[in-house]
């Protein structure tokens, strides 16, 4: 069948001088640009997984806010402390409380905010489920497809008011394991389509997860069956390398909701990604030739990200890169190493992309391929695409930005910084000095061994959308 | 298809994936990397643990050669000295998409260098044995004319039975022919000889000679307990001998040994390892060991004598003795030529001793423990050895598996049936008549013997068949067990012949 895209390849610098082994690595970017006629909205099978632990109720203040509220109860008795999921927070009783939940939002209500959305935006045809989880989860909602959308929102609205009506009414506990709740996703998702299906899974939490040991096998599983996930952290305290991890391995989007409102907006975003899909199960492929040397692909758009995992099939890299949407078509930057050859091209890697089409179950693949010229002539060899050169600035950035979280893990706090200074470096000759200053003070926070949360949160969330740019 | 994970910068194999281009061993667990590659614990298909050394391809196409030789350089030398039990045994080696692969024994470890930083000095038991054991190890290396290259304590790992082990030949050299030199030169900071820094190239003396230095680095912060930079041991090289010598806990020629391998003039330095372990070990007494710790004989279908073998080494000093005896009446055991038997003895610092089990002194499907017990000079070790025996079962055949009987007007047919046992095992056989159904079968019930036939003859009367045919099934059971039934096909043979058609009219008139 002929292919919902196209493919195009280009590379950072296209020429190389003849007869001699480039320095350099060659860059080239591979850029899948769907077609706008094919884009179609598949059925979809969403299933949303929602920390239900303490935290999640609780109210997320800004400094003035906090201050206002906390006078008021103060002056009514209605503020007492208590500690939840590690951490001290004010418990909220009486008068202030509902004025509170009038005015201000908490992470819960904001999420199922964006499940009501989503809800409404479903096709009858669509099947859904709300799970939960805390000390234990729980199946909140489900239905595999409803005859008419009024039945459905009827009653997931029962349903959801368990959750939003706070930690204890939940039933679930207070932790934040979520293996359990994984495993009954994966139960509730099909195997086998009748029809074409996207299966995604939302994943919204604001903890430490604490059984993410368990959780990796489960993530696996869902990768084979070919499940998107998608993860959204809250506030400043949850598990951002475990949600990025997650994110990566199931080619779904990371999003990063500092506050409440963004929550729901983080769920809104993901749904515009769904509704023009041109492909399902896509698989990026690259056999390098002619003696070059595949160092690494990086997916750039929608987001700066790396690879979980790759599967090598006779000399080719085989990534999965998940649900192809007209709406975020995926960008990736490919790193060789180019052999010395004569005078003229020479073919160093094919390309190719093949995945199912998103309006019936054909399979479609479109091919290309990297190819570098050699030559001896100045003006060729001084050629150069400004935009993927851009590019792989700012993948050199997130690629320090790892190291730094690598090393960090570590406790190398002397490479964690260097890799963090050199980082802040390179944005602020992009021009990105917002993050930049927020990389320069994570560096200075590595430094002395202080940890700002939220500004970490927005540096790795930060570092990751500087690949998501519009395409032409 | 193989599956790789990132970890960090690379993608490596996870636990649970097997060797690409092999699908001989799992992974287990990743252990680590380095700029060259990464390492493993796997399991091969009878779960026996292995170590796996796996090679990053180039990163230029220029360095694939210059990889390609590293390869075979540790390759060759672990081939070389793998079969000895107190270095890492060769397993296997092969490439696969670029990566290259090198399979030894795994070693759990701790490394020396972990036990020296933890502060715990063993007891001088086990120090004189891990001294010993070391000088034993670098004189195998140098009697194949290795040279190890980067001995320190990062690169000893304790095996399981607490004896230090030499690992990583990635810089190692094997000097294949007489005056062969080589420019690969390596090492360590604090195990450097001094004379590292003046050469550019290496013969085989020499590079004994240097290795003999780094052991003596070792085997002095073993003796001291401590990791110690080399400024700190060439400063109080005198102090240090003094201080280990009045505390009396180590034999002066031991002691001497040790700091004459860390002599600054290669020339007052021991030329080997062989030299080395001449003067250490006899200040150590002898330590028997054995391997495998567990003997299985596994799974033995037929009664032949099945073998395996032991090897024993001394892994302390002198010459070790050992008494063996064979506790299990299915087991004996030979230390030479052919002759077995219940007990034997060696007096030698290396030893294999065959196990023969015989699985006919075994009862069929009886799971037999047995064990082979060792008396060294200081201790006992006993080595379980296990088997199990196939239970021997029947197995009936009978043909054919249908018949058809002709049974002529008036009178009767017979059909014969032939039943075999092709198993191991006598067995009872029974015939069940169909109830509503005359016909005879004989014999009805008989005891089948291994490799035995037995006909049953089918005898089934025309006034049972009627007018044209019957159909039916004779049940038969194998020591109670229902087997599928024998669809008989009776019929009444009719016109057959002119003589036939006579003599039916005749009767009917």
């Amino acid at each position: 069948m002929e292919a919902p895209l196209d493919l195009e390849v280009t590379l950072a610098r296209p020429a190389a001088a003849v007869g001699t082994e480039p320095d350099e690595s060659v860059f080239a970017r591979v850029r899948l640009k769907a077609k706008p006629e094919a884009a179609v909205r598949p059925r979809l099978e969403i299933c949303f997984v929602l920390d239900a632990s303490a935290s999640m109720h609780r109210f997320v203040l800004d400094p003035a806010q906090r201050a206002y509220w906390q006078q008021r109860a103060e002056q009514r008795g209605e503020v007492t402390r208590q500690i939840a999921d590690g951490r001290t927070g004010m418990v909220w009783t009486g008068e202030t409380l509902r004025e509170m939940q009038r005015h201000v939002s908490t992470p819960m209500i904001s999420t199922l905010r964006g499940v009501w959305r989503t809800l409404e935006a479903l096709q009858p045809s669509d099947g859904v489920s709300v799970l939960a989880f805390a000390d234990q989860p729980g199946v909140i909602y489900q239905d595999f497809g409803v005859e008419a959308k009024q039945a459905r929102l009827h009653e997931a609205k029962n349903a959801l008011a368990r959750l939003g009506s706070g930690v204890d009414q939940s039933g679930l506990g207070r932790g934040t394991r979520l293996a359990g709740a994984l495993q009954q996703a994966l139960e509730r998702m099909s195997q086998e389509e009748l029809v074409p299906t996207l299966r995604r899974l939302i994943l919204v939490s604001d903890g430490i997860i604490e059984d993410r040991e368990e959780c990796r096998p489960l993530l696996d599983l869902a990768v084979n069956r070919g499940i998107v996930i998608s993860v959204i952290g809250v506030g400043d305290e949850f598990d951002e390398e475990f949600l990025m991890m997650a994110a990566d391995l199931a080619r779904g989007n990371y999003y990063y909701a500092a506050t409440a409102p963004e929550v729901e907006q983080s769920v809104t975003e993901e749904l515009s990604v769904i509704s023009s899909v041109v492909g399902r199960q896509g698989h990026l492929r690259l056999l390098p030739e002619n003696g070059a040397i595949l160092h690494d692909v990086f997916p750039i758009s929608p987001q700066l990200s790396e690879f979980q995992a790759l599967w090598v099939e006779q000399g080719a890299w085989r990534f999965r890169i998940g649900d192809l949407s007209a709406s975020q078509p995926p960008e990736f930057l490919v790193e060789l190493a180019a052999p010395a050859h004569g005078a003229g091209e020479l073919r160093l890697c094919s390309v190719q992309v093949e995945g199912q089409s998103a309006s019936d179950s054909d399979y479609f693949g479109a091919s290309g391929s990297i190819r570098l010229f050699y030559s001896d002539e100045t003006m060729l060899l001084q050629a150069r695409d400004d935009e993927v050169l851009d590019t792989c600035r700012r993948v050199e950035i997130y690629r320090a930005e790892r190291r730094a979280a690598e090393a960090e893990s570590k406790g190398d706090v002397e490479t964690a910084t260097k890799a963090l200074k050199a980082a802040t470096r390179m944005l602020r000759n992009l021009g990105a000095d917002s993050l930049a200053d927020d990389m320069d003070a994570a560096a200075a926070e590595a430094e002395t061994g202080t940890r700002n949360l939220g500004r970490t949160k927005r540096v790795k969330a930060g570092t990751r959308r500087l690949g998501g740019k519009p395409q032409d | 298809m193989p599956k790789r994970i990132r970890v960090g910068q690379r993608y490596l194999l996870p636990p649970g994936e097997w060797l690409p281009g092999k699908d001989r061993y799992q992974i287990q667990s990743f252990l680590g990397q380095g700029a060259f590659g990464a390492a493993y614990k796997a399991t091969d298909e009878k779960g026996q643990v292995c170590f796996v050394k796996e090679f990053f391809p180039a990163v230029r196409p220029s360095q694939v050669p210059e990889l390609q030789r590293v390869y075979a350089t540790e390759r060759d030398v672990v081939r070389r000295i793998g079969n000895y039990e107190l270095i890492p045994r060769f397993w296997d080696a092969f490439q696969y998409e670029g990566y290259s692969y090198l399979v030894t024994d795994f070693v759990p470890g701790p490394d020396m260098e972990t036990v020296l930083k933890s502060g715990q000095k063993p007891d001088l038991e086990v120090l004189t044995r891990w001294c010993v054991c070391l000088c034993h190890e670098l004189a195998f290396l140098h009697t194949r004319n290795v040279v190890h290259h980067d001995l320190k304590p990062g690169n000893i790992r304790l095996n399981e039975d607490n004896d230090p082990v030499i690992v990583d030949f990635g810089a190692a050299h094997w000097y294949r022919a007489p005056g062969e030199t080589t420019d690969q030169l390596y090492g360590s900071d604090s195990y450097l000889a001094p004379e590292y820094q003046e050469r550019a190239v290496e013969d085989a003396e020499a590079g004994k000679k240097m290795d003999v230095f780094a052991m003596g680095r070792i085997l002095v912060e073993l003796m001291v307990g401590k990791r110690m930079a080399q400024d700190e041991i060439d400063r109080k090289q005198d102090q240090l001998y003094g201080e280990i010598l009045h505390s009396g806990t180590v034999d002066v020629s031991f002691l001497r040994a040790v700091f004459r391998s860390i002599a600054y003039d290669p020339q007052k330095r021991y030329e080997s390892g062989i030299q080395l372990e001449e003067d250490i070990t006899p200040a150590a007494p002898p330590v028997g060991r054995a391997r495998p710790r567990v003997l299985d004989f596994g799974l033995v279908e037929d009664a032949s004598p099945h073998e395996r073998s032991i090897q024993c080494y001394n892994v302390g000093g002198g010459t070790l003795r050992a008494d063996i005896a064979a506790d299990g009446d299915w087991l004996e055991i030979g230390t030479t030529g052919a002759i077995t038997g219940k007990s034997a003895m060696f007096e030698r610092n290396r030893q294999t001793v065959r196990v023969i089990a015989y699985p006919e002194r075994v009862p069929p499907g009886a799971h037999v423990a047995g064990r082979i017990v060792f008396t060294f000079p200081a201790d006992i070790l006993e080595i379980p050895v296990y088997l199990r025996r196939q239970a021997q079962v029947a197995e009936v055949y009978v043909n054919p598996s249908s018949l058809r009987v002709h049974v002529a007007p008036g009178s009767s047919g017979t059909g014969r049936l032939t039943f075999t046992n092709q198993g191991g095992a006598p067995t009872t056989v029974h015939l069940h008549r169909p109830p509503d159904f005359v016909m005879s079968v004989s014999p009805e019930s008989f005891v089948l013997a291994p490799g035995g036939k037995q006909e049953v003859g089918v005898s089934i009367d025309a006034t049972s068949v009627g007018e044209s045919e019957a159909n039916v099934e004779l049940r038969w059971t194998v020591e109670g067990n229902p087997r599928p039934n024998i669809p008989i096909n009776a019929a009444v043979r009719r016109g057959g012949s002119l003589l036939t058609a006579f003599a039916d009219r005749f009767r009917k008139k």
